[in-house]
């Protein structure tokens, strides 16, 4: 945002708008010269010794001053002891009395300022003319965190803003909430927007290099959202990439290793007999023959008996994790950057590799980016942008390995084969690492053409095109010998192609109308116009005779059984008009206005344009008597905002009828069948049950987001320290889901408006320069953030199909199917709770005698000791679903977290803590883990916490599985050193970083940050990763 | 300046073209079919017509029969150890959970999925100009299913609501119920005689045909007139004469016997559950499956219902021949109840041969798997894919069935004697006894089908039209539920929610 003030200061002749600028050109013009003025020159520079352009340097109390040029240098008549005022944008004022001919200035950052200039989406105002809820977030100090997204290191980072990593796979995304959740089935992620062009749903923004970005943006309340209406529902990021320094050509060289490793103990089975027994135990708990007897299973695998294993007949205890696990991942991130500016033009040139090793074998991620942008002025009124961001990906992807796998198999059986434990043995890792196939390569290209034209001071056209396309191509292949799909169809070989793209353009004009000094007024107005395109191409052959070539040569496979399949196509389109108009009066009094109308092709034809209003209210305290007399406030500023926001975050042609498509075995050969219904979704147990859709909705329409923001911003000792506090209420109505309509209909759903969420929530942010000296400085910010989220209509209720409990909860299940309990998602949808609540049953221990199981009402061998006791809370005397109840809730109650800057002459450090407080997390690995098995209830160890090893028990959802999730991680640890002018270097930077140096939690998974559902899976610990960076400037 | 203007007009041009000329925000649907693209050709008629077959495919569909019919009866009961409790409240007629049972709910749905489907058929097909003599045969199996699908309703809920037309908007959704029994009876009568007008006989394995439209109406008058005849619920209150429907049901089961030579008595009772065979003279109307399928309604899981499980192992039994036949295993889920195993009468082939207790995992008979309940082997295939796979496919229409039902209507006359000895001597058993009273011989035929169909859906609805529900399924005289209550399942509490004027 500097280089945005920055540009017009260096071009004062003309940029005739800016007022300072303005006032500063009509004092050069009337400079008097002395009779005793000498020539005095210096040279004003930044901490960092990068020369200032455009600095101002001012003759206090006289008319005298002047500006830096190119390489930082000024020069001016004044008198000995005369006093210079030098002061920049962004940087904190220095006033330096005139002791010789020669003055060395140094500027320090002034680490929030006033005059920053923040994006605002079709436009840009001053931070302090700010009426809605923007946070802006420094890339600066994230740049030493090694990320493959710009999204992943966010967390912790914006009030309001919720990032969790929960994957730890290579090119894994994050999920991202803005305030809450606020549609069930409509997409949740924030509209992320890269220098204008809208990209689509923030989470795995990888395609741009994060050491290019220059700063973050967060759009947050309505009036700040508004302007990207039907899309701001989630809000929005927005993301400006880095501009070149004019006058300067500089070449950055970047580079950061990464070595990570568990930062807790994998769980796996240590005690080969321990485990055997547990297993014989829970077989013969189940009325089964125990495994390990020394004989065969029925699917041919030899189980050796205790004996054998206690005197080494049985040789082998295989360390699998060793074998299939990296002991240090590495990642590498490199970057070369060119940056070059004069008077007319501006470019920047940027490669980009990086490589990051998974935690499996072979598990490996590749991404190559090279990024050229180039600003040109044509003249002094118009300026042309092209930006061309080219991305090129590379995964092989080998997760999921059975690290876990029976410890007494061996890897090899004596032939030097793989050993495979009977004929359905599907599992041994170093087998599927060796022959299954599973690689994506694809390339994304993003490139964006802009002019600015300045029609005359107070009227600017901008007209943009963007484009982008994306292309990737996943190749599987699944040999018949080691992998259940490759054995079912004698080899599988299945490559997708999937092709996007999307193109945009939008036009817009800002006029600043020209009223008295008093008044301050300007609109925007433009048009938008996007569209957005995918089609997948897919093509699967099996029955291989040879596998050598897995796919690269599909026609080897059985033709009868090829599948080729190009759908489903979509294609969207949304056509906006925008309008804003900021008032401005006295520099206290401040008001906006957004509107933005929306049509998209999504909607029934009676429903394809939406109006998405906002209106926002800001006061300037600071500038008023009262405030001012207290000699308290730097800034108070109160900010109001409402707003209208929309979200349509469905597929293409739900507006349509459509016709299912199938086969059916019709005399001897498969015939065509097309019919009306199609599959919709699956549900049940294993997914065993089919939804049907089809049944058209004309009068589908725009999910609506009601936001009303109060916040105030504070500023204190001299603004070394800064407060936000935003105060939101969001209402979601509308909302889009499918309600069940009647079964004679033969459909089960159709797309309808109905039902409403709110989220309302605090949001604090607090920073504080603490010690700001010459050589030592000690900066921290604090963030807190509450978002209380609850379901409060589900439409019609009983006559859209809700569910109704024995307590009358109304309800539907909530998100996909958990694969450890043989029923429905374990998250509901509950009125008057919070989305995704736990739903199952209470428990009270384990059942101690036969007696005490039947006296709770449990069944046959549910019944015996050592079982799960189940609450029968219904009372009736029976255990079964009557007794189900809210068990639990995923949603944190808050969220804060907390950084620390400190500077010592050339060194720099930096912790950063960040906390999740209160939710509730479901760890059904606390059924089968290796580490809670040994403690397993059994008649002479009777416990109460543990059931006894019983195979085939079936799992409900119950509470003893639930834990709390709150955590305190410490999440960054930074020490970095920097040497200006070393040899031929600029500046020469070199770090260390440790991400997730410590978790401090109850719980008792390996990390408790898991997705909005609460569900912990992780297969492996959180990594602990270090990194080395080193950074040249030339 | 001039250049730049230029260029700025330029820009701005292409900006305003690209945002005004393609700003069309109609959908075009691309990649799939609607209402707007499809019906247009016989290829699509005959499309929208496998469609509408694939609806029995479906294991809501096809598993439920079983379950409504040969788990609610003496015949079978489910694995107890299941923890799908809606099956089990089915299998021991928990009649106060019937109004929220899932399983009531699937076989609800998937009907009118058929119903559905047919209607779009006749709907769009109807008035195409297109060969008359294909478009016809179309057309009449349309009709048929719409039928089938009613029968089947009708049998299960009662009184349900009748959808004529294609479902395209919600509007249309709201039905309430039919007046009476009558109402649903004339509506699938018309069909089935519409069906028998508009097809010719061709036997084509997984579609019907005429003699199966005709087969049909021998069942549908059978069901009227038996049910009227023994009290059942709203039948009594049919403003039919009962024999008239007899001899209504004589006189197309008559056709079917005698008036074609396409479908015949298969004098091999193994033929017929030859999975390999399903173009074999009984097969009246099979419906579909095939182990290449995609989907487990393209496939078939049948026979894993039935058999034991051995940790998806091939298992063996014993043939008559003294062979071993391999086949796959199962969930164990559908057994077969001794009280039922028992009642067969000596030497009686359809339980020496058609159900086992004795199942190998080795291909010499080694091995056995203790099984403490019966295994149907109507259902084994030898061949499948993956752990279970198959052809296997459920009996819709058998030529025996439409044999019994004329044996029925017909009562104690020659022809029923004829056709009653034919299929018991076939299984090895004795002639009937002579000299039957005209109720006697009917519900001995009614028992005789307890044998000769059982497991293939057709107990649970012979025992309603009985009325001998609550005297004949030992869960049902457990569960102390009314004969009354036994006729007709509720029509499940989600769909009266749904649907207000239900």
């Amino acid at each position: 945002m500097n280089n945005v003030v920055k540009f017009f200061i260096m071009n004062k002749q003309k940029t005739r708008s800016h007022r300072f600028i303005l006032c500063f050109f009509f004092s050069v013009l009337f400079i008097a010269t002395s009779a005793q003025d000498i020539d005095v020159k210096g040279m004003v520079k930044d901490i960092k010794g990068e020369s200032l352009i455009g600095v101002s340097v001012k003759v206090k109390n006289s008319n005298k001053g002047t500006i830096t040029s190119v390489d930082g240098n000024f020069e001016l008549r004044a008198k000995q002891k005369d006093i210079l005022v030098v002061s920049y944008v962004g940087f904190e004022s220095q006033e330096i009395t005139i002791t010789g001919k020669f003055i060395n200035v140094i500027l320090k950052e002034n680490l929030v300022s006033l005059e920053d200039v923040v994006v605002i989406g079709y436009g840009s105002v001053k931070k302090s003319d700010l009426t809605g809820s923007v946070s802006s977030v420094k890339t600066k100090d994230l740049t030493t965190i090694p990320a493959n997204s710009i999204e992943s290191v966010l967390q912790g980072r914006s009030a309001g803003l919720q990032v969790t990593n929960s994957s730890q796979n290579p090119d894994a995304g994050s999920t991202i909430r803005l305030r809450g959740g606020s549609s069930l089935l409509g997409s949740n992620a924030p509209l992320i927007v890269v220098d204008g062009f809208p990209f689509g749903d923030a989470g795995n923004m990888k395609q741009i290099n994060t050491d290019n970005i220059e700063s973050v943006e967060i759009l947050k309340d309505a009036s700040a959202s508004a302007i990207y209406g039907s899309r701001g529902a989630n809000g929005v990021i927005l993301i400006t990439t880095k501009k070149a320094k004019k006058g300067e050509t500089t070449i950055t060289v970047k580079n950061q290793l990464t070595a990570s490793s568990f930062a807790s103990t994998l769980i796996k089975h240590f005690d080969p007999l321990l485990m055997m027994q547990i297993s014989n135990e829970g077989r013969i708990n189940s009325g089964l023959q125990p495994y390990y007897n020394g004989s065969y299973s029925s699917t041919g695998a030899y189980y050796p008996s205790l004996q054998e294993v206690e005197s080494g007949a049985w040789p082998y205890f295989t360390d699998w994790a060793s074998l299939v696990l990296r002991p240090q991942p590495l990642t590498n991130n490199t970057t070369v950057t060119l940056r070059s500016a004069n008077d007319k033009t501006n470019y920047s040139l940027s490669g980009n590799f990086y490589t990051q090793e998974g935690v499996y074998i072979k598990d490996l991620y590749n991404k190559g980016i090279i990024s050229l942008n180039i600003d040109h002025k044509v003249n002094n009124k118009l300026t042309i942008t092209s930006s061309t961001n080219v991305n090129k990906n590379y995964r092989n992807d080998n997760t999921d390995l059975a690290y876990y796998r029976n410890p007494l198999w061996p890897v090899y059986d004596e032939k030097g084969e793989y050993y495979l434990a009977g004929n359905q043995d599907f599992s041994n890792p170093i087998a599927i690492s060796e022959t299954q196939l599973n690689r994506t390569e694809g390339v994304d290209i993003a490139t964006s053409l802009m002019s600015n034209w300045q029609v005359t001071k107070d009227l600017e056209f901008h007209g943009q095109v963007n484009y982008r396309f994306r292309e990737s191509e996943n190749d599987r292949y699944y040999p018949k010998e080691y992998t259940q799909t490759g054995a079912s169809n004698n080899g599988a070989a299945i490559c997708t192609i999937t092709r996007t793209e999307n193109l945009s353009t939008d036009a817009f004009a800002t006029y600043k109308i020209p009223l008295n000094k008093k008044h301050n007024l300007s609109v925007m107005g433009g048009i938008d116009y996007e569209t957005y395109t995918s089609i997948p191409y897919n093509m699967q052959a099996y029955d291989f005779e040879n596998e050598t070539l897995q796919n690269e040569n599909m026609a080897a496979g059985n033709k009868e059984l090829n599948i080729i399949n190009n759908t489903p196509y979509t294609q969207t389109k949304l056509l906006s008009y925008m309008f804003r108009t900021n008032y401005i009066f006295k520099d206290k009094y401040l008001a906006t206005i957004t509107a933005r109308a929306d049509g998209s092709s999504k909607f029934g034809a009676n429903n394809k344009w939406g109006f998405f209003p906002s209106a926002a209210l800001s006061w300037k305290l600071h500038y008023e008597d009262f405030i001012k007399k207290l000699g308290v406030f730097d800034e108070f500023k109160l900010r109001a905002s409402y707003g209208i926001l929309g979200n349509q975050g469905i597929s293409a042609y739900q507006t349509l009828s459509k016709y299912g498509s199938d086969n059916y075995y019709v005399n001897g050969k498969w015939a065509t069948a097309i019919g009306t219904g199609y599959i919709i979704g699956k549900y049940g147990a294993d997914y065993r049950y089919t939804e049907w859709g089809g049944i058209p909705n004309k009068d589908l329409k725009w999910e609506s987001t009601q936001q009303t923001n109060i916040g105030v911003d504070l500023a204190f000792f001299k603004r070394r320290l800064r407060a936000t506090i935003d105060v939101y209420n969001k209402n979601t109505f509308d909302l889009l889901r499918q309600s069940y309509i009647p079964l004679s209909t033969s459909f089960d759903k159709m797309w309808i408006n109905d039902g409403g969420i709110n989220n309302k929530g605090v949001e604090l942010s607090i920073e504080g320069d603490i010690i700001a000296k010459k050589d030592f400085s000690l900066s921290g910010t604090f963030i807190y953030s509450v978002n209380k989220n609850k379901v409060v209509n589900l439409g019609k209720s009983v006559s859209s199909g809700l569910q109704k409990d024995f307590f009358g909860l109304q309800y539907e299940y909530f998100g996909s199917n958990s694969s450890a309990f043989r029923q429905d998602s374990p998250n509901i949808l509950a009125l008057g709770y919070p989305v995704n609540v736990f739903y199952g049953y209470k428990t009270d221990g384990i059942v101690q005698t036969k007696q005490e199981g039947l006296d709770a009402g449990l069944r046959d061998m549910y019944a015996e000791p050592g079982e799960i006791k189940y609450v029968d809370l219904s009372g009736d005397g029976v255990f079964n679903q009557d007794d189900r109840t809210v068990i639990g809730d995923p949603n944190p109650d808050f969220t804060a977290s907390l950084s620390l800057n400190a500077q010592w002459k050339n060194w720099d450090a930096s912790v950063f803590l960040n906390g999740v407080f209160g939710n509730d997390v479901l760890y059904s690995g606390l059924t089968n883990s290796a580490k809670y098995t040994p403690l397993r209830w059994t008649p002479d160890n009777p416990g109460n916490r543990f059931p006894r090893a019983r195979d085939n028990r079936e799992y409900y959802v119950a509470d003893w599985l639930i834990q709390d999730g709150s955590f305190i991680r410490v999440q960054n640890v930074n020490l970095g050193y920097t040497v200006n002018k070393f040899a031929f270097f600029k500046t020469l930077r070199a770090y260390v970083n440790v991400e997730n140096l410590f978790n401090f939690t109850s719980f008792e998974g390996y990390d408790p940050e898991v997705e909005p559902n609460g569900r912990f899976g992780a297969a492996f610990p959180r990594l602990r990763k270090f990194t080395l960076g080193l950074e040249l400037t030339f | 300046m001039k250049i730049a203007n230029k260029i700025q007009f330029i820009l701005l041009g292409i900006v305003a073209c690209s945002a005004f000329n393609s700003c069309s925000l109609d959908e075009d649907p691309r990649g799939f079919y609607t209402d707007k693209n499809f019906f247009k050709t016989l290829g699509d008629a005959r499309s929208s017509l496998n469609y509408a077959y694939l609806a029995i495919c479906h294991r809501e569909y096809y598993d439920r029969m079983f379950f409504f019919n040969d788990m609610a009866s003496e015949e079978m009961d489910y694995a107890p150890t299941t923890s799908t409790f809606s099956i089990l409240d089915v299998d021991f007629w928990h009649y106060n959970t019937f109004a929220t049972n899932t399983e009531l709910e699937f076989i609800l749905k998937y009907c009118y999925i058929g119903i559905n489907r047919a209607n779009a058929v006749i709907d769009n097909i109807e008035s195409k100009d297109f060969e008359i003599t294909e478009k016809n045969h179309i057309l009449g199996q349309a009709y048929f299913l719409r039928a089938y699908h009613y029968f089947y309703l009708v049998r299960i809920f009662g009184l349900v609501p009748i959808h004529k037309h294609q479902i395209s908007e919600l509007t249309q959704a709201y039905k309430s119920r039919a007046k009476n029994l009558d109402e649903i009876y004339d509506f699938i009568i018309a069909d089935l005689k519409h069906a028998d007008e508009l097809m010719r006989i061709e036997k084509v394995s997984g579609l019907a045909d005429k003699v199966a439209a005709q087969s049909m109406l021998a069942k549908v008058y059978l069901q009227i007139a038996s049910a009227k005849e023994s009290g059942v619920a709203l039948y009594v209150d049919m403003n039919v004469d009962v024999n008239d429907m007899y001899s209504a049901s004589a006189e197309w089961a008559h056709k079917v016997l005698y008036e074609q030579t396409v479908y015949s008595f298969d004098p091999d009772l193994l033929n017929i559950y030859d999975v390999t065979k399903p173009d074999g003279t009984e097969h009246i109307f099979l419906s579909n499956h095939e182990k290449s399928g995609i989907n487990d309604w393209n496939y078939s899981l049948i026979p894993k219902m039935f058999m034991v499980a051995n940790s998806n192992q091939p298992v063996y039994i014993s043939r008559p021949d003294g062979t071993y036949y391999k086949t796959c295993d199962g969930y164990g889920a559908m057994r077969v109840n001794d009280g039922f195993i028992n009642s067969f009468e000596t030497g009686d082939r359809r339980k020496d041969w058609l159900i086992t207790k004795e199942v190998f995992k080795n291909s010499n008979g080694t091995g056995k798997i203790t099984s403490s309940f019966g295994v149907t082997l109507k259902y084994i295939v030898n061949e499948w894919v993956g752990t279970g796979r198959s052809n296997s496919k459920p009996f819709l229409i058998r030529f025996s069935d439409i044999a019994l039902v004329y044996a029925e209507a017909v009562g104690p006359t020659s022809e029923g004697y004829k056709w009653l000895n034919k299929i018991r001597n076939r299984a090895n058993v004795a002639d009937a006894p002579v000299n039957m009273s005209v109720t006697d011989f009917r519900n001995y035929v009614v028992r005789e089908r307890s044998f000769e169909l059982s497991f293939e859906a057709n107990r649970g609805f012979d025992l309603r039209r009985k009325a001998i529900v609550t005297t004949t399924d030992p869960n049902a005289i457990s569960s102390g539920i009314t004969e009354k209550e036994a006729a007709f399942y509720p029509i499940p509490q989600k769909e009266i929610d749904l649907n207000p004027n239900l």
